[in-house]
């Protein structure tokens, strides 16, 4: 029953007195008398933990387990996220190195950029032999937002040609006013 | 909504047992919605 308080977002803690886990079974819940906090990771309320017991020993216990899992948790996570990132790293240098003569895959080398900066968008382009015009040869970010930037500017942005990178951002600026972008 | 809790179920198990086995205290865990996910208390 405690981590029903809990999940109503009202409080962090339940302390569930004896009278309490009573009035509960009544009701047809399985409770007993404990203490029960609030886990939460990165911020974001998670779950909660309960013990069952006297309130005034378990709660100290309570607390530190709940805010050492999620400690853990998100220690854990960033980790992964770290692995998953020099991963990308990896095969990204890889395919680099692994195809001089035939280039690579434009489209997958800004989603594994994308992946790496974390940046909301990353576009790649392609200057023509004299340098004066560029090509658009792959975009990434997520769906929704160039799905957007294509509603905003009427036309697909890929394959698209500028005279200069510069005109690129002064056309976003211009036409996405108020729309955060960030270009690599 | 992820259930971070539950997509990392492993991690959550190793922990509350070392909580458990060090505090001598069973605990339960539910997820964001309410569901015991994790419980140290063996029957009774």
């Amino acid at each position: 029953m405690g981590s029903v308080i809990i999940l109503s977002g009202e409080t962090d803690e339940a302390v569930i007195s004896e009278e309490k886990a009573e009035e509960y079974r009544n009701m047809g819940t399985d409770t007993k008398a404990g203490y029960n906090y609030v886990i939460t990771i990165f911020g974001k309320r998670v779950g909660s933990l309960g013990i069952a017991g006297e309130t005034g020993f378990v709660k100290p216990i309570a607390r530190i387990s709940a805010k050492t899992i999620g400690l853990y948790i998100s220690e854990y996570l960033k980790e992964k996220e770290k692995n998953r990132i020099l991963q990308k790293m990896a095969s990204l240098a890889e395919e680099i190195s692994g195809n001089p003569q035939n280039g690579i895959d434009c489209q997958i080398f800004t989603d594994d950029l994308l992946i790496i900066t974390g940046a909301k968008f990353v576009l790649l382009d392609l200057y023509n032999p004299d340098g004066r015009v560029v090509t658009i040869a792959a975009l990434s970010g997520e769906p929704e937002d160039i799905w957007n930037s294509k509603r905003i500017l009427g036309y697909q942005l890929i394959g698209s040609q500028f005279n200069h990178i510069c005109t690129i951002i002064s056309f976003f600026k211009r036409k996405a006013a108020g729309v955060r972008l960030s270009i690599l | 909504m992820a259930n971070v809790l539950k997509d990392n179920l492993d991690v959550l198990k190793d922990v509350s047992k070392m909580i458990s086995s060090e505090t001598g205290c069973n605990i339960i865990i539910c997820d964001h919605e309410g569901e015991i996910i994790e419980a140290t208390e063996k029957n009774g």
